[in-house]
């Protein structure tokens, strides 16, 4: 008898141990699913993001940028400790730029001071306005950013002696406030020598200059005829800072448009369109053309042309972009518009309407280009003798005078009408195109097109127009401190933009370098705050380059499209076929090894019930039966989170 | 005389922006895709080149148009008419015209390199004219074409762009700045349902089919052997033919182009996103390029500098 019972207890010990065996086995299945699968199929296939500092950004964008213009008051010596004071404050009050907020805001450091020796020795004894401010400029070298204003006398002869005298710094203006003519001819005649000629020659620009209140000299410096009242003055040496040299109007209107999408961009002034946002470089083409060389051939000798009066220019903004120049000459190209015969002076024009339509056919025909810089085209034409001689007429049917027209963010056009051969010349007949008004038609163009300051008229200042560099000395520093500004606020715009659409897209990488990039990109932002705010404005402009360099690296980078987007419905689709037969055995399993467990439990429950049959021991037994649950649903609860994980 | 130069300066400086900027745009571009391959599918190219032929026409420059075809119809064996490709059995338009220049082509044409077209995502070495070089001021026009299905096209028989990778790289050129507006126009079956994600603003979407709807094609070629053009574009070809470059037609005029009775396929037109009214706007924003230009009243002064010449 004892034998089958033995029997039967060894084999439901074996069946015991199968069973356990089987337990074990389901649930190690189970935990390599879930501790080495999941992860690595987790890890395999999550886009991965290097941490940004989103924080940092989210602040840059609020950041208020700052900008420092020292700008100084130089008066007559005779001015008295009390007007300098009230010079002070009215000047403070005229320059202050109130208290709202607006994301760019200038900061004026002013100081307000008479003429030292050297500078009065200067002005005595200088006999022009230009050789005046050169020489005051070589005396004392203001800081970069600021301006000197000199309360003085009056206008033309005194500004480049002034320069001399002090030469300004990059991002500086000079402006120097002129007593009334009486008082300079009586300062000129005590301290000039007594030469009737050179009298007169001061004289004579004084004269002048009555009617103009102010002149802006070629450098940083301005000269304001005194009107003896303070108030009166001040307001137009406020003037000629705010809007000529630092132009504050014109700064706030390139940031805000700089800053991007956010904004309405309607509201973008007119003349922003026709300036290139910020770039490294542009790609300049002059490209003359000839439609019928049979007749006439055109030389130009543009190498030459180029090297006296476009390099100057270029020269000077060699820091700010980088200029590549090509020539060509293209042949047998026609305008396809056909010019109306005007018959009252035997020659043909181009109306306004006609203009846009005469670029396109041409442009085909430019040629492609290497790099991706920008390219800016110069086109000369020559028209074929059956349409000679051409001009442009304006709108009111007036023939332009520089027969040129300019397309924004494109270049522009010149026409030249050459001397058609003679009677009995043998042909091709030769001309040589002069270049100088090309040049500066082309160079006004080329001003446009890099967002030289553009400034309302006012018949009563006077701006001395520039040398063959075709920029002043203050223009420069406005074009860099616009383009310093319009560097932070894109490159700003384009961290925020980023770190917006890495929320709202998710399949965006974002590798380490890239991540690099960004961090650069912040630091020299700050960087550019700093210095635009402490009025360092080369060092500013670099750091502002670099910003945006980084910033355009760290958004363009072909690593972040690495991934492509797939919907929900299509991953849940690619995964079912791989997920399915391997989730199968293993669900099934554990559901068996828990049933298992819950008739173990049972019979536990069974032989504690027959060994021990006390009331006290029922409570304890419903306990374990509460932790059977407890650690039932414990169970479940990681096996749904792992389905739900799957189903991503 | 320094007096009288420097009111010559002042006049430039001082020049006041006339009436010559018409529109809020200064440059176009256009990407123009087919994403079929295969002889059976010559319609899709024949679109296509509809479409590049008139923006060309019009006068967007090759250089700025980025045109994707995912086979070469014109030099297939089986063209009985090598280097054409028309739009009708009556061979009326040549679309392949004389002039064609490829920037992507055959297995080029992919979801990865279109997406990294819009979004300007392209490698370093990549040459100017496969690049879509707009700014804010770009009018630009996305012309696709293909066999779609509700919600995505598909790319060359392998893949397909979904609408919502469509919104996503618009709403991304939008945050670059890569658009000033967009007209979105696509040719394929349940075409509409590709902009119906759209969330960037400035955009138009023009669609040649309703959600349900199948595109269809207008004709049989018989000499050809397969469908030569599909109706919508067939149609609108007919209406961009009309178009000059200095027309005066609207976008009102273009989103009334193959009307359901010829079409059999309703088009549809989204145009929640764009702020002006369609009726003020000229096709050619987005068709053509006229440059805004204005006449150049001052310039410069500069001195006569011959040594620099007589030295050279």
């Amino acid at each position: 008898m004892a034998a089958p019972g033995e029997k039967q207890a060894a084999k439901s010990l074996q069946d015991e141990e199968e069973a356990v065996t089987q337990v074990y086995a389901t649930l190690g299945v189970a935990l390599v699913v879930v501790v080495i699968g999941v992860p690595l199929w987790w890890k395999t296939t999550e886009v991965y993001r290097a941490s940004l500092p989103y924080a940092d950004i989210g602040e840059l964008k609020g950041t208020q940028v700052i900008y420092k213009v020292g700008v100084e008051f130089v008066l007559p010596v005779q001015t008295q400790p009390q007007d300098l004071l009230d010079w002070r404050e009215q000047v403070d009050q005229h320059l202050d730029t109130g208290t709202v907020y607006s994301p760019i805001s200038p900061h004026y450091d002013i100081k307000v001071r008479t003429t030292n020796k050297e500078e009065r020795t200067v002005i005595n004894q200088q006999g022009s306005m230009e050789d005046l401010e050169a020489s005051l400029t070589q005396l004392k070298p203001p800081g970069v950013g600021s301006c000197t204003l000199y309360l003085l006398w009056t206008t033309v002869y005194l500004e480049a002696s002034l320069t001399q005298l002090k030469p300004p710094d990059v991002g500086s203006c000079t402006l120097y406030l002129l007593w009334t003519t009486v008082y300079l001819e009586a300062s000129l005649t005590q301290l000039k020598p007594p030469d009737v000629g050179s009298c007169t020659l001061y004289l004579l620009p004084k004269d002048s200059s009555l009617e103009a209140q102010a002149y802006i000299g070629r450098h940083r410096t301005a000269f304001v005829k005194s009107s003896g009242d303070v108030s009166r003055d001040v307001r137009i040496s406020a003037h000629l800072v705010r809007s000529y040299f630092v132009n504050d109007e014109r700064l706030k209107i390139a940031f805000t448009s700089a800053t991007g999408a956010q904004h309405d961009k309607e509201n973008i002034a007119k003349e922003q369109m026709r300036a290139f946002k910020t770039n490294m470089g542009y790609e300049v083409t002059f490209s003359l053309l000839n439609p019928d060389p049979s007749v006439l051939d055109v030389q130009w000798d543009v190498e030459a042309g180029t090297a006296s009066y476009l390099n100057p220019f270029l020269d000077r903004l060699a820091d700010v972009a980088e200029f590549k120049v090509f020539s060509q000459v293209l042949y047998y190209v026609d305008l396809t518009v056909r010019p109306a015969r005007d018959e009252r002076t035997a020659s043909y024009c181009l109306t306004p309407d006609q203009l846009p339509h005469t670029i396109n056919p041409v442009e085909a025909k430019l040629g492609s280009h290497v790099s991706t810089y920008p390219s800016v085209h110069f086109l000369v034409y020559v028209p074929e003798r059956g349409h000679s001689p051409l001009y442009i007429h304006n709108e009111d049917g007036m023939e332009s005078e520089t027969n040129a027209f300019f397309s924004p963010r494109w270049g522009g056009m010149k026409i030249v009408n050459v001397a058609s051969p003679p009677k009995n010349a043998s042909l091709p007949h030769t001309v040589t195109l002069d270049l100088l008004p090309v040049m500066e038609t082309f160079l006004s163009h080329l001003r446009l097109l890099l967002g030289m300051a553009q400034l309302p008229p006012d018949p009563w200042i006077v701006v001395e127009p520039a040398d063959n560099t075709a920029i002043t000395d203050w223009e420069y520093d406005h074009l860099l401190r616009v383009r310093t500004v319009e560097n932070l606020a894109t490159a700003t715009a384009t961290l925020a933009s980023l770190s917006q659409l890495l929320g709202e897209i998710g399949n965006i990488v974002i590798n380490d370098d890239i991540a690099w990039q960004v961090y650069l990109a912040v630091d020299a932002i700050r960087k550019a705050q700093l210095l635009l705010a402490t009025g360092e404005l080369t060092a500013a402009f670099q750091a502002s380059k670099e910003a945006i360099l980084s910033s355009e690296k760290a958004f363009f980078d072909p690593s972040l499209l690495e991934l492509l987007y797939f919907p929900e419905d299509q991953k849940f689709a690619i995964y079912i076929p791989l997920f399915l037969p391997m989730s199968v055995p293993v669900l099934m399993s554990l559901f068996q090894a828990f049933r298992w467990y819950k008739k173990r439990q049972q019979q536990e429950g069974k032989t504690n019930q027959e060994k021990e049959k006390e009331g006290i021991k029922e409570a304890q037994k419903e306990e374990t039966e509460e932790d059977d649950d407890s650690e039932a649903e414990e169970k479940k609860s990681p096996k749904g989170k792992k389905q739900s994980r799957k189903e991503r | 005389m320094a007096a009288r130069s420097a009111c010559v300066w002042a006049g430039l400086v001082f020049e006041q922006v006339g009436g010559f900027f018409k529109s809020g745009h200064t440059n176009n571009w256009a990407v123009l895709v087919c994403t079929s391959r295969f002889w059976f599918n010559y319609r899709h190219i024949a679109n296509t080149l509809s479409v590049y032929r008139s923006v060309k026409r019009l006068g967007i420059p090759d250089s700025q148009i980025i045109l994707m075809l995912a086979d070469d119809m014109a030099c297939n064996p089986r063209n009985p008419r090598p280097a054409t490709v028309f739009n009708n059995a009556n061979q009326h338009i040549n679309v392949y015209g004389d002039n064609v220049e490829v920037d992507y082509r055959g297995y080029e044409v992919t979801v990865e390199n279109f997406i990294r077209v819009l979004t300007g995502r392209l490698p370093p070495s990549t040459p100017r004219s496969k690049r879509l070089l707009t700014d804010d001021r770009s009018n630009v026009l996305v012309y696709m074409t293909g066999h779609g299905g509700e919600g995505f096209l598909k790319f060359q028989d392998a893949e397909e762009i979904s609408n919502v990778e469509l919104a996503d790289a618009f709403q991304q050129m939008w945050q670059k700045n890569r658009y000033h507006e967009l007209l979105f126009m696509i040719d394929t079956c349940q075409a509409v349902s590709m902009y119906h994600k759209f969330y960037s603003p400035n955009v138009i979407g023009i669609g040649s089919a309703q959600v349900g709807e199948d595109s269809l094609s207008h004709h049989v070629d018989p000499s050809i052997g397969v469908y030569i053009i599909d109706r919508y574009t067939y149609y609108l070809l007919e209406f961009l033919e009309t178009v000059t470059p200095d027309s005066k037609k609207t976008l009102a005029d273009l989103f009334r182009v193959c009307p359901k009775r010829v079409c059999v396929s309703t088009p549809g037109v989204r145009t929640d996103l764009f702020t002006r009214d369609p009726n003020s706007v000229l096709i050619t924003d987005f068709f053509g390029s006229v440059r805004n230009v204005e006449i150049t009243r001052q310039t410069v002064t500069l001195q006569r500098n011959d040594t620099a010449q007589t030295c050279r």
